[in-house]
């Protein structure tokens, strides 16, 4: 078990005490998403020059105020560790988790923009195809995606990204 | 006087004559002698003698057989020498020749090798060179093809609407429904 999911498991456990394993996940995996989009964020929260207990005072703004204690304790918990980087890992270990519990794998998929609620569906019916298994998705804004779409289901990624169209472009012409 | 004096004359005649001729006797007796000297020299003396002188023959003819034996010899080994000495001249001519030619050939080594070393020192240098344009080449095709992309991903990223996004969304999942 990598690091990443054993916290994975003890998010979940306060998540399934407090009956709030979902919004735990989704609000886990928004805030994973800022903190992963806002460097100055990053910062604030894993710079050990700061006291913890100022780093702790972040968790009661911005993202974090509206967010489930739950998932406030989950992040608490990452940021006393210094784990904060993690947090991401951490989401996507905790919906492949919830995912794995109700018997569907995890199709994490990461997006330039936010999909509408048509594409969500759209998708998901095109990866279960795809792969052949019911899939739970857990879609991740990242804009060094692009464009498109880069979908992985456990060690199995579809890569329908811009980002890897230039990659690919920088290889033929590097080479 | 005179008579006196030819008395004297004839008596000193008759004197003379005794004096030089032997008596009978002693001539008899000489001759005896003689013979009997004779009989025994030529019975014990001269066999002896003739033995003698035989050997000394022998041994001269010997001696000068093997005089003649030697300088034969000599000869040969004269003859032997001269040999030698010509098959030594050969061999010292031979041996100068084969160190001529195996200075030669040295020498030609040498300089083959050391031409086909400066050949390879400059083939290597060519290569080398050849080598380094090429991987600058390629370097500078690499960052100049990496400055292409990074300013293309720059005007994709900035270009890129929301139309365009839903559109590579919608591309993604038809592509992902045709492969099924």
């Amino acid at each position: 078990m990598s690091t990443a999911q054993a916290y994975a498991t003890a998010v979940r456990a306060v998540a399934e005490a407090e009956d709030a394993l979902e919004a735990v996940g989704t609000e886990l995996g928004a805030i994973a998403q800022a903190v992963a989009s806002d460097a100055e964020l990053q910062r604030a929260l894993s710079d050990r020059q700061v006291p913890l207990e100022r780093r702790l005072r972040l968790l009661d703004a911005g993202v974090f105020a509206t967010a489930h204690p739950a998932t406030r304790a989950a992040v608490a918990m990452l940021v006393g560790a210094e784990r904060i980087g993690l947090v991401d890992e951490v989401a996507t270990a905790l919906a492949e988790q919830a995912a794995s519990e109700r018997d569907r794998s995890l199709a994490e998929v990461r997006v330039a923009t936010a999909l509408s609620e048509a594409q969500v569906t759209a998708l998901r019916a095109a990866l279960e195809q795809k792969v052949g298994t019911a899939l739970e998705l857990r879609v991740v804004v990242d804009p060094s995606v692009v464009g498109g779409v880069r979908a992985r289901i456990g060690d199995t990624v579809i890569d329908g990204s811009v980002a890897r169209r230039i990659a690919q472009l920088r290889t033929r012409i590097g080479s | 006087m005179g008579i006196l004096l030819a008395a004297a004359e004839a008596s000193e005649d008759a004197t003379v004559r005794d004096l030089l001729l032997p008596v009978d006797a002693e001539l008899i007796w000489g001759l005896f002698a003689f013979a009997v000297l004779f009989l025994v020299m030529r019975r014990l003396v001269f066999p002896r003698m003739n033995t003698m002188l035989e050997e000394r023959r022998a041994a001269i003819e010997g001696k000068m057989e093997e005089a003649e034996r030697v300088r034969v010899e000599m000869e040969d080994a004269k003859r032997r020498f001269e040999s030698s000495l010509g098959d030594a001249r050969g061999e010292a001519a031979r041996i100068v020749d084969e160190a001529r030619t195996a200075a030669e050939s040295q020498r030609r080594e040498i300089v083959a090798n050391a031409e086909a070393e400066a050949k390879r020192i400059v083939e290597r240098a060519t290569a080398d060179a050849e080598a380094e344009r090429a991987r600058l080449l390629d370097e500078l095709r690499g960052q100049v093809g990496a400055l292409a992309v990074d300013l293309a991903g720059r005007i994709v990223e900035r270009e890129l609407d929301a139309s365009t996004h839903q559109g590579l969304v919608d591309d993604y999942i038809s592509r992902l429904a045709a492969r099924n």
